[in-house]
């Protein structure tokens, strides 16, 4: 018998029962034709898209599907027409198609699992960004509290700053005053021979004792200002958004809304903690100051810029002003019952310290300006 | 000159420096004017009066530093000593290139003020026989009359390298007169010679110094 003939029809193992019949033939239909249309979607896909990655995969997995669709069609011609040598060369191809694709398959997978659909990838994206504002908002946090703990420690030395200067200053007149006169005593007593060497004894210790104490009052003074040594190259428009940024919430409690108005501006060489320190006392004054106006727009402003070969910082509010009376930058002298009054004259001494000056300016109406200066070091 | 006695003036805010300070400098024999700011001293303060400025350097409205700035705007050459209560490095740094003669730190001693003041009255006293010679060299100057001016102008214009002849020439006269001239510019300004007068006439500022 010929390899190619003719046999019983598979209809007879149906025995032409019609339900069982085209159950098989419809299915077969419905799977072939699906079948056929999977390669023709995949390979116009390749075609439109000159990218995409494992063509190869794709195209052997098309013939693969195309086989078993012609694998089904002839499972329909078989139950009309025994042909069932060609079925078996087709179900033949469809096997080594299989198997091609089976192999071609394995190795690719783990690359194929490492492919990011278009979904994950915008995830991706938005996970990063979202990380990278969490670092940015972490950095400036750390930042913020860094100032924070540095004017924390500052302000317990400064409290200890402020009395050494304020003493200093406040001291030294009248140290100066009971050294000239123990002098002058000492050279009256001198002059008359009946004086006792205990007299003259203590005038002298009367002058050496003052001494003592204008090298104390020195000393504290030096261990406070620790001179220049921790100056550098300052972004102070940096340093003037931290300082806001510790101030906002003192500033919410009264209400008060702090603005900026920062021009670029080369580097001062400065002291960070001192120059912080300055603005926070500035800025406080002014917070307090606004916040004794009445009316809703309380604003308070910090303004970098500028003028030749100085940097100019202005702090203004629109508040009421000075109390009448009150000469600012005086220790001791305060408008606030909680203040000690040394807020300003601190911050003066740190400016000029700095070779700037500090000094304020006041418009009826329109509030308070407080500038300070500091020059460009030329080097 | 000599016959005047150098002053200190002391300029201070403080009523207790200003009553102390003085005392002591009084006993040992130096005469002392104290005034309570800048202002007070610029309008009792006349140039002719020697001595020297014991400055405090902190104080309301013109401090010392500005003072300094004021005195030197107006060409006074009193030397000065700083005095303050808060030692300012940067300040004392300014001071000093400004040519104050010490900065000093309150309560300082007694005796290095004095060693300062002593200082500063030397200086003052060489600052001023320097003026006063300059003040000599131009009133002999002033003496010429307009043709030795003339004569002498051109002695100054030509670095002395004019012979009588030639300046006859230019101004029209006669050798001889000019030689009359020339001698009598060299009489009145007391030159001992035609190089001497060129380096006094440098002095007075007749010729720019920078001429090469």
């Amino acid at each position: 018998m010929n390899f190619l003939e003719s046999f019983m029809p598979h209809g007879m193992c149906y025995a032409w029962r019609p339900d069982i019949l085209w159950l098989h033939v419809f299915s077969d239909a419905a799977i072939a034709i699906a079948y056929f249309t999977i390669p023709y979607a995949l390979v116009r896909t390749l075609r439109k898209r000159k990218y995409t990655p494992f063509r190869g995969t794709v195209v052997m997995f098309s013939i693969f599907i195309l086989a078993c669709g012609v694998t089904h069609a002839m499972s329909i011609v078989v139950v009309w027409n025994g042909y069932y040598a060609i079925q078996g060369v087709f179900k033949a191809i469809t096997a080594i198609a299989s198997i091609g694709t089976a192999i071609m398959l394995y190795p690719i997978m783990p690359q194929v699992f490492a492919l990011r659909s278009p979904v994950e990838l915008e995830l991706e994206e938005s996970n990063s960004a979202l990380q990278q504002e969490m670092d940015q908002r972490k950095r400036t946090e750390e930042q913020s509290l860094e100032l924070q703990n540095e004017l924390a420690h500052i302000g317990r030395l400064t409290t200890m700053g402020q009395m050494a200067t304020g003493l200093a200053h406040e001291l030294n007149q009248p140290l100066l005053a009971i050294s000239q006169s123990a002098d002058t005593a000492l050279l009256s007593a001198q002059e008359n021979a009946s004086t006792s060497a205990e007299l003259l004894e203590c005038l002298e210790d009367i002058q050496s004792q003052t001494q003592r104490a204008g090298e104390i009052i020195r000393a504290l003074r030096q261990f406070v200002s620790k001179d220049t040594a921790t100056r550098s190259d300052l972004d102070l428009n940096s340093l003037v958004e931290q300082t806001i940024r510790l101030l906002n919430s003192d500033a919410l409690k009264h209400n008060v809304k702090i603005e900026s108005d920062l021009n670029p501006i080369p580097n001062p060489n400065v002291d960070r903690v001192q120059i912080a320190q300055v603005l926070v006392n500035l800025l406080r004054n002014s917070i307090d100051a606004v916040g004794a106006n009445h009316s809703h727009n309380r604003r308070t402003s910090v303004g970098t810029h500028l003028d030749g070969e100085e940097i100019v910082v202005v702090v203004k509010d629109n508040g009421p002003g000075l109390d009448d009376g009150i000469v600012p930058f005086k220790p001791f002298e305060s408008s606030k019952s909680e203040g000690m009054g040394m807020g300003l004259s601190i911050s003066r001494s740190i400016v000029e310290s700095h070779g700037g000056k500090l000094w304020f300016e006041e418009a009826a109406g329109i509030g308070t300006r407080f500038i300070f200066t500091l020059p460009l070091t030329r080097s | 000159m000599s016959t005047v006695q150098s002053t200190v003036f002391l300029v201070d805010d403080d009523p207790s420096v200003r009553k102390t300070l003085p005392r002591g400098l009084i006993r040992r024999g130096f005469q002392v004017n104290a005034y309570e700011s800048a202002k007070a001293f610029l309008d009792a303060y006349s140039t002719d009066q020697p001595g020297c400025l014991v400055l405090d350097l902190s104080m309301p409205e013109m401090d010392g530093l500005e003072l300094q700035r004021e005195l030197t705007h107006r060409n006074i050459a009193i030397p000065i000593i700083f005095i303050t209560g808060h030692g300012g490095v940067p300040q004392s740094v300014q001071a000093l290139k400004a040519g104050a003669i010490d900065f000093l730190e309150k309560p300082f001693l007694p005796d290095v003020l004095i060693r300062r003041i002593e200082e500063a009255f030397l200086q003052d006293q060489s600052t001023r026989s320097e003026q006063q010679k300059l003040a000599s060299i131009r009133e002999h100057f002033n003496r010429l009359t307009d043709r030795e001016n003339e004569v002498l102008r051109l002695i100054l214009e030509h670095q002395a390298n004019l012979s009588s002849k030639q300046m006859a020439e230019i101004l029209g006269i006669s050798h001889r007169t000019v030689e009359q001239h020339r001698s009598r510019v060299l009489e009145k300004t007391q030159a001992k010679s035609t190089s001497n007068l060129l380096a006094m006439a440098t002095l007075i500022g007749l010729i720019q110094s920078d001429i090469t």
